[in-house]
Parts: C-alpha cells; sequence; structure tokens
C-alpha cells in the first residue's frame, strides 16, 4: 500500500522543466515514486479522482507561473480543502521577487524555492526534500 | 331694528313741515357745507338728512345716488333721538346696525358720525351725518367741528325759514294792504312765526329818501336797543342808520321793485368795538294808501356764520399750506391714471406745469424699468387693498430718474374708486448713496471672489466661470463667454457661458461656437488682435459683427470684449453681453483689464503645469518602459539561458566521456558564454531593483558590514595571499543590504584588480565630514567619508567619467572577469543615499574610492 502510494506530485507545465526536474528527482536517494500533472487544472482532477481510493501524496511541488490557474491559486486550494490541507506544499519557480516569496509562504507553502540555473544546483536543492517522503 | 319715534314726534314733524324745504331743489348753501364736511372729513359720503314721517330725506347728498330712503333704515331716525350727535365706529358691531341693509348692501356703510339739525322751535328735524365704508374713530376736536357744521347747516336752515317767513309776510302785507285788520291778524301769525331775536323782520315805507318803519319784529330790541313799538313810525335816519348804507337800502329797494324780487346786500356794525356782520334783504311789496312804496325787509346777524365760516376757512387754508409747502410728494390720480392734482414740491421735483400735467397720465412720469410695478400698485389699490409701503422710479421731465418711496391709497364713493392719494418722498440721493456704497460692497466682494476661484484653481473653467457670473451680477449684463487658447495658441470658444436666460440665448451660443473657422473675423477676433478692451455701445451700430443676427435676435444692444492679458501676451477674451447699450466708465475697464489680467495668470499656470505634467507623463512612460524591459530580462530572458546550462550540464555529465577533447571544449565554451550571460543579467536586475524597488533605510553598523563581506571574501583574500586592513567606521542611516553590496563591490574590485604577483593589500577607512549645505539652509548635515585604497593595477583617471557608467569595462575579458556593472550599481546605491562617490588613481600606483555619505538621511526618506 504505502509503497505504490505517490510520494511527490509535481506540477509543471514547462516540458523542458518536466524533464530536468524528473532526471533530478531520479539523482536523489531514495528515489521518490513521482507523479507529474501539467497544470492547476489536472493536479484538481487528479486530487479529486484520488480522494476516493488512494492515500494522499507526501508533498505536492508546484510550479507558480501556469496557464489559467496560477500556482497560487492551486497554494490556496489545497490549504482550503480539508483533505488536503495537511499536505505539505513546495513552490518551485523562477521568480526571485520578494513579493512571490512572501505570497507562497503567507498562503501556507512549506517553502519557496527557485528553481537554480545549473543542474548539479538542481540536484543539491532537491536533495533537501528529501525527508518528506522518507521519513516513514 | 326701527328706531323708537322720538316723544314729540307730532310737533316735530309740524315743526319739520313748517319749513317747506322737504323735495325742494338742492341748494349751493347747503352742498357748500356737506362738500366741507366730506373733506375735512375724509369721507366718501356726508349729507343733510331730513327725518319725515316715513322716509329720511337728503337736502344736501354727497356721494350717495338716492335723494331718500325709507326711514326704517335710517341711522338718522336715532340720530333725532340724541341730545347732540350719534357716532357708530363700525356699524357691523353694532347691534341696532349689523344687519342694516345699508350696512350689509349698498352703500356698505361701516362708520356713521350725525350733528342733530333743530328747527327754530328747537324740534329735532334732521341731521348733518358722515358716513363712511371703513370703521373708524373719530376724535374729539373732530366731533367739535361736525357740532359747528351743524350749526351752520341749522342756521341756513332757519335762514330758509327766515326766506319761507319773509315771502309768507310779503303775501300778507300784499294781500292785506287794502285791508287793515288783515294786516293785523297777519302781523299776529308773522309775529308768532318769527320770534328769532337774531333776525330782524320789518317793512317800511319810502318818504322821500329816507324810510318810515311801518311793523317790525322783536329782534329791533337787539338791533336798535328800542321796542317795535317805539321805533314804528321812525325814520331810518333818526334810528341812525348811516347815509351810505341808507342809500344801498334804498338802491336795493328800487331795484327789488324793478326786477320783481327780494334783493339782498351785508354790511357790517360796529357794536362797542365788536364788529357784528348782517346779511339784509329788502323786497317790493307794492304801495300804501298814501300811494308811497312799501317794502319788507330782513336782517340778520350773522356775525356767528361769519366767524364760523372764516374759522374753516382758516382751518382749510392751513390744510391747503401744510399740503402745498411740505417737501413731500402729494398726488392725487384718478382710476384711469390722469393726474387730478399734485402739490407744488411735485411739480417743482418733476419740473411740470400744470398745462403739461392736463395732457400726462402718471405712468408718463414713471421710469419704465418700474412702471409694471407701479401699475401693479396702482390696481391693488383701486381694488381697495393695503399696498403697504412703494417704491418707485419717477422721470423728471428734463429726463432725471427721481427715486421715490412712500404710500399709495384710494378714495371711493359708494363703493366706486373716485381717486388714487400718494405721499411720496424723494430718496434718490439716499438711494444713490445706498447704490454707491452697495456697488462698492459689491466690488470688494468682486474682486475677492475673484481672486479666491483663481488661486484654488486647477484649471481655468472654474475661476471663469465665477468671473463671468460675477461680473454679470456686478454690471447687470445678461451674458458672458470666454475664449481660451487652443494648443496650436489659436483661440477657441470655450463653450463657458453665463446666461441669465438660457432659452433666450440658444442661437447665440450656438453661432459662437461656429466662430471657430473665422474667429479672426469676429469682434473677440479684434480683441486678440489688438489687445485692447472693446466695447461696442450699440450694437446696431455694427451689423457687420459676425453674430449681429443672432444678437440682434435676443434683444443685446451692447458688446464688451475684454483681453486676459499678462506681460503683453494673451490668454483668452471674455466677451459680455448687455441688454441695454453698455457704457463702461474708465473704472469699469480698468476692473475687468485686471480680472482678464488675474484669470490670464490661472491659464498660464495652467499651461505650464500640463507641459510640465506631458513630460513628467513622458518620463514615467518611459521609465515604466524601461522597468518591463528588465522584467523581461530578468525573468523570461533567464528562463531559457538556465535550461541551455541544465541541459548542458545533463550534457557534460552523462556524454561528456564520449565526446572528443574539441567537442568537450566547444561545450565548455558554451557554458562559459551562457554563465556570462546569466552574471551580466544579474547585474542588470540588480542595478533595475535599485531604481524599482524603495530603499529601506535603518542604522547601519558599517564596521559590522565590512567585516561580514571581508568574511564572504575570505576564500579569494586567502587565494592571492591578500589582506584587507578595516580602520574604524560610523553607523549612519542607511539600507543595510545596498550598504553591503556596495562593499563588496568595491572590495571585490580592489582585490580582482591586484597586479601580477602583487598581493592585494586594501585599507578601508573613513573620516566625518562637517560641510555647509551649499547655502541652501543654515542646517549643518554631517557626512562621512569612506576611502578603500588598494595597491592594484590602478586606472588612467581619464577614464574617470566612464568608470562609473554600466557596461563600461577598461579591461579585456581575458584578463579580468567582470560585467562592467559593479561600479554602476555603487553609484546607483551612494546616489540613492544623497552621496557622491569618486574615486583617484595613477596606472600601476593602486587606487582609492571615495564615497562621501550623509550620516543621517532626511525624515521624509527614512519613512518611505
Amino acid at each position: 500500500m504505502k509503497a505504490s502510494s505517490v510520494s511527490v506530485l509535481l506540477v509543471e507545465d514547462d516540458p523542458d522543466d518536466r524533464m530536468l526536474l524528473q532526471k533530478a528527482f531520479t539523482a536523489l536517494s531514495p528515489i521518490p515514486n513521482l507523479q507529474i500533472v501539467d497544470d492547476g487544472e489536472a493536479l484538481i482532477e487528479y486530487l479529486s479522482c484520488l480522494h476516493t481510493y488512494a492515500a494522499p501524496p507526501s508533498l505536492i511541488v508546484i510550479d507558480l507561473n501556469m496557464p489559467r490557474i496560477s500556482g497560487h491559486e492551486v497554494l490556496l486550494y489545497l490549504k482550503a480543502t480539508p483533505w488536503l490541507q495537511r499536505i505539505p506544499v513546495v513552490v518551485l519557480t523562477t521568480s526571485a521577487l520578494d513579493d512571490d516569496r512572501r505570497k507562497s509562504l503567507s498562503l501556507g507553502a512549506a517553502s519557496h524555492l527557485v528553481k537554480p540555473s545549473s543542474f548539479r544546483l538542481l540536484v543539491e536543492l532537491l536533495a533537501s526534500l528529501v525527508p518528506y517522503w522518507s521519513a516513514n | 331694528m326701527i328706531a323708537p319715534l322720538p316723544p314729540n314726534e307730532t310737533q316735530r314733524l309740524a315743526a319739520l313741515h313748517a319749513l317747506h324745504i322737504l323735495d325742494t331743489p338742492a341748494e349751493e348753501r347747503f352742498d357748500r357745507i356737506t362738500s366741507l364736511a366730506s373733506r375735512i372729513f375724509n369721507v366718501p359720503i356726508a349729507l343733510i338728512s331730513l327725518i319725515d314721517t316715513n322716509r329720511q330725506w337728503f337736502k344736501s347728498n354727497q356721494g350717495l345716488d338716492t335723494p331718500e330712503t325709507s326711514r326704517d333704515v335710517s341711522f338718522c331716525a336715532y340720530t333725532i333721538l340724541e341730545r347732540d350727535v350719534l357716532v357708530i365706529p363700525d356699524a357691523l358691531r353694532d347691534a341696532r346696525f349689523a344687519s342694516n341693509p345699508l350696512v350689509t348692501g349698498k352703500p356698505f356703510i361701516r362708520f356713521y358720525a350725525g350733528a342733530v339739525l333743530r328747527s327754530g322751535d328747537g324740534s329735532a328735524v334732521g341731521t348733518l351725518c358722515l358716513v363712511d365704508q371703513q370703521p373708524r374713530t373719530i376724535s374729539q376736536s373732530d366731533i367739535h367741528i361736525l357740532k359747528a357744521l351743524a350749526m351752520w347747516a341749522e342756521n341756513e336752515l332757519n335762514n330758509r325759514e327766515l326766506a319761507t317767513a319773509n315771502q309768507a309776510l310779503h303775501h300778507t302785507i300784499a294781500e292785506q294792504s287794502h285791508a287793515e285788520a288783515k294786516l293785523r291778524s297777519s302781523e299776529i301769525a308773522v309775529r308768532t312765526l318769527i320770534n328769532n331775536p337774531g333776525i330782524m323782520i320789518g317793512a317800511v315805507e319810502l318818504v322821500g329818501d329816507d324810510f318810515v318803519q311801518l311793523i317790525v319784529n322783536t329782534a329791533t330790541e337787539v338791533y336798535f336797543g328800542r321796542s317795535a313799538a317805539e321805533v314804528r313810525n321812525m325814520s331810518a335816519s333818526a334810528l341812525g342808520v348811516p347815509p351810505d348804507r341808507l342809500r344801498r337800502w334804498i338802491a336795493a329797494a328800487s331795484a327789488s321793485e324793478r326786477l320783481g324780487q327780494a334783493q339782498g346786500f351785508d354790511y357790517t356794525r360796529d357794536i362797542n368795538g365788536m364788529l357784528k356782520h348782517y346779511s339784509a334783504n329788502i323786497a317790493y311789496i307794492g304801495t300804501g294808501e298814501n300811494g308811497r312804496p312799501r317794502y319788507s325787509y330782513s336782517v340778520h346777524d350773522v356775525t356767528a356764520i361769519t366767524h364760523l365760516t372764516e374759522e374753516l376757512r382758516a382751518s382749510e387754508e392751513r390744510y391747503r399750506d401744510l399740503f402745498e409747502n411740505t417737501t413731500d410728494l402729494i398726488q392725487s390720480v384718478a382710476p384711469n391714471g390722469r393726474i387730478l392734482f399734485v402739490n407744488s414740491a411735485w411739480k417743482t421735483t418733476f419740473g411740470y406745469r400744470d398745462d403739461e400735467l392736463a395732457q400726462l397720465s402718471i405712468f408718463d412720469v414713471i421710469a419704465e424699468e418700474s412702471r409694471a410695478h407701479c401699475q401693479m400698485l396702482f390696481a391693488q389699490a383701486l381694488a381697495g387693498e393695503e399696498t403697504g409701503a412703494a417704491e418707485a422710479v419717477f422721470l423728471a421731465k428734463d429726463g432725471r430718474q427721481i427715486v421715490v418711496e412712500g404710500t399709495i391709497n384710494c378714495r371711493f364713493e359708494q363703493g366706486q374708486p373716485v381717486s388714487t392719494r400718494s405721499i411720496f418722498r424723494d430718496i434718490t440721493k439716499r438711494r444713490q448713496a445706498e447704490t454707491t456704497l452697495q456697488r462698492q460692497n459689491a466690488l470688494v466682494q468682486l474682486l475677492q471672489t475673484v481672486a479666491v476661484a483663481s488661486n484654488t484653481a486647477h484649471t481655468p473653467d472654474a475661476p471663469l466661470q465665477v468671473c463671468l457670473r460675477e461680473i454679470c451680477a456686478y454690471t447687470g449684463w445678461s451674458a458672458g463667454h470666454a475664449y481660451l487658447p487652443a494648443e496650436d495658441g489659436s483661440m477657441l470658444p470655450s463653450g463657458l457661458w453665463h446666461t441669465d436666460d438660457t432659452k433666450r440665448f440658444g442661437a447665440l451660443r450656438a453661432q459662437t461656437a461656429a466662430l471657430r473657422s473665422h474667429f479672426h473675423a469676429s469682434l473677440p477676433g479684434r480683441v486678440v488682435t489688438s489687445r485692447q478692451l472693446l466695447e461696442l455701445h450699440e450694437v446696431h451700430g455694427a451689423s457687420a459683427f459676425k453674430r449681429y443676427p443672432a444678437i440682434a435676435a435676443c434683444g443685446i444692444q451692447g458688446w464688451v470684449g475684454v483681453p486676459m492679458l499678462v506681460e503683453g501676451e494673451i490668454y483668452g477674451v471674455l466677451e459680455f453681453f448687455s441688454s441695454s447699450p453698455t457704457s463702461a466708465d474708465a473704472s469699469l475697464r480698468d476692473l475687468l483689464l485686471q480680472i482678464g489680467t488675474q484669470l490670464a495668470w490661472v491659464v498660464k499656470r495652467q499651461q505650464a503645469e500640463q507641459a510640465l505634467q506631458s513630460t513628467t507623463n513622458k518620463l514615467a512612460r518611459s521609465h515604466r518602459e524601461l522597468e518591463e524591459f528588465t522584467t523581461i530580462a530578468s525573468h523570461d530572458l533567464q528562463e531559457p539561458l538556465r535550461k541551455v546550462r541544465s541541459f548542458g550540464d545533463l550534457l557534460a555529465e552523462q556524454y561528456g566521456a564520449t565526446l572528443q577533447a574539441e567537442g568537450r571544449d566547444y561545450l565548455q565554451r558554451m557554458q562559459h558564454a551562457a554563465f556570462r550571460m546569466q552574471t551580466l543579467i544579474s547585474d542588470l536586475l540588480a542595478l533595475s531593483r535599485l531604481e524599482r524597488q524603495n530603499s529601506t533605510f535603518g542604522h547601519v553598523d558599517l564596521a559590522q558590514v565590512a567585516r561580514e563581506v571581508v568574511a564572504d571574501l575570505e576564500a579569494r583574500i586567502a587565494e592571492g595571499g591578500g589582506q584587507v586592513q578595516i580602520g574604524a567606521l560610523p553607523t549612519i542611516e542607511a539600507d543595510a543590504l545596498q550598504m553591503r553590496q556596495l562593499l563588496q563591490n568595491l572590495l571585490g574590485n580592489a582585490l580582482k584588480f591586484h597586479r601580477p604577483d602583487v598581493p592585494p593589500v586594501v585599507a578601508l577607512n573613513s573620516q566625518l565630514v562637517v560641510q555647509n549645505a551649499a547655502g541652501r539652509n543654515q542646517h549643518k548635515a554631517e557626512y562621512c567619508q569612506i576611502s578603500i585604497s588598494d595597491n592594484g593595477i590602478g586606472f588612467d583617471e581619464k577614464y574617470l567619467d566612464r568608470i562609473f557608467n554600466a557596461f563600461q569595462r577598461l579591461h579585456g575579458r581575458g584578463v579580468y572577469e567582470g560585467t562592467g556593472m559593479g561600479l554602476a550599481i555603487c553609484r546607483k546605491i551612494v546616489e540613492r543615499h544623497e552621496g557622491c562617490i569618486t574615486a583617484s588613481s595613477t596606472p600601476g600606483q593602486g587606487a582609492t574610492f571615495s564615497i562621501t555619505l550623509p550620516l543621517r538621511q532626511s525624515a521624509e526618506r527614512v519613512l518611505s
């Protein structure tokens, strides 16, 4: 049961970043059970199907700049939905603006991370998230 | 209610009938009394009423259109029950009369005052009475006058009685001239009839040129001081009649014989120093048995009546004097407006002669502006309404306007208005003084309003509107409009109007709006060209005026155009339309030009503000565009660059081993270029963030900041074997992050540009500077000067201008890394702290960068 459950749910609309992040997660140890959805709408749809039969993911990683529903709106949805609000959410974005960071944290994000400019740094950054799915 | 009959009614009626006066024609001697009574008491109705068996009959009648009324409704029937006078102040409030048809219907009696008239035997035969249609009171002195008039009427009645008696005597003597016995019995009748001591009656016979008394009544005792018996057969001259009077008697006697009717004349006698007046009457009655002509005569002592008449005349004279010599203007006007009467003051004031007045209606002498109001007042007065104090402007014959104030009321006769009476006072001077004062106040108010509106305005519209309105109110002009400069400097109708009547000026406004295309050919266009105030006293003289048809159509007669001038430049034109010909005097023109100038300043100020605003807008736009660019640069450009680097990393990591040496070199160069690009963008972002974000000022310990920076640079310092010496540094008000970046850039540079093989030695020091703030104010600002000196390669000071600009590099990239942004960022940070940065150097001798920063930021900067 535990083994088949999703440990990291990644919300990323950029195909390049989806590929980079997938590679980077694979470089981690232990490798999380990664599920990727394309945007906020897909996430909400995925979670509402999930509700009926599966355990919630251990961590949700979201981008901010997404079509239709922004990352902050997704965050608001997650934190306003009772059975989802306990899932830790990490914002992973290109934006280093203080305003965006403040808003992420005030909406209940566990952390607001800026996508680094090299693959090595990306792996190092994601490594800091390992405790979310390896703790138990 | 019907008045009860007097106790002596039978005797009273006999006395009345004995007067033989009922149903006789009107006589002037009675009418004079009622007319006088009506005038003295100012009542519409005055009567001499005689109370017959079933009626009251009017011997004299002022103001009533009936010769008699039923006794049942008679007020006078009550009066004859009184001793002398009955006064009813308000008939409606008197139970005896409240429902009387003469009260409830025509002539609508409200006030009544009647004095009893008695016949010779003392019977109350009638009254002299006054009637008014308004309730009123009557004073004791008025009652006195009424009684005096009644006494006069009574005397006239008795005169009538006398005349009748005289007539009877005449007949008797004539009839009985042949029969002495008859004469005797007639004499008895006459004597019985006539026992009035005030009237001497007798018969005489002409003997030569003297009269011999045949018969005379007892009045001789009063007149001659002798009894009738003594006087009999005495001649007139023997009785002491002076010869000249005797000649008058004889002349009258022969005239009566010749003309067949009685002749009368008046004379006076001095009785012990008292002048007595007499009215004499003599009639031919035929010849006696001796063939001598015989005459009847009467002598009536009229002294009392004469005195009364004189008194009344004097009283009338006093009224007339008051009336004629008062400075008040008194006028009486007929309901059709014809001037009936005016006093001398009126004639003097307005300058009209009597013959001119006869041709005039009162409305001809009232100024047009006041005419409608006066017609209304006049109509009110004629309708019996109270008009209150009236004010009007009259026109003197010479055209002067005279302002008068006073009252107007109306005299009614039998319910019909007869004439209006007005008393006015000339208040022209007072009104002029008031007007002058009001105008002065209005002027002060106007200038103040204009000044306030001008000073507080951001756009000229509001003060223009205020000025148009206020100037129209001040001058009485009907409309005002403004022309304002367009952006290209041409003058255009602004559409700002003030009018006293929107409908009236609709067409004119439309035509004015259409002036745009040929403004220069218009009158306001001429104001612009001439820079002068233009005035058309009479627009009729200017049919060349573009808008003449519209102006004539709305009844405009005068036009004034006022330039809005400042320092000879024109900033607009005000134009005003007057419904009467204008005549702006020098002071008004000056005032208009002043207001024009004030408005011009507002327009000028607004133009300057607009120019400034447009520059500010342009700046803000370019600033915003720049910000947008930097945002794009920092985020959107960085995104693909990040991916280039990341996939480059993956390529190098996963396929580096399979590439040949040349391939790995290419990959490395590519990765290096991408890295530099990223650094460039980061620096650009840092610089733009300085522009965009507000600094947060707080207390910053520069020594602490310097130590942290040195700690960060530890690796590089150790690598080059260099050292950094930190001297004393102050705590200042500054943005902590920016200070850190400043020191990091400068220390980093100092370490970076070291001479080959010479380990870098960098010194960081500071000193406090007390400096006058450029004389702007006396406040002394304190500064600190921080110097960063190195022993590096230095630079040629001719490049000093350049090194603080973005992207400026003095060295090839191969030798020293860097984007050329570092010092640009430093300068930006220092400037944001109101400080300055400079440097001094000699190539190869090291460089010193000096930063001067204020110890404190100004309060508003700290707050922001």
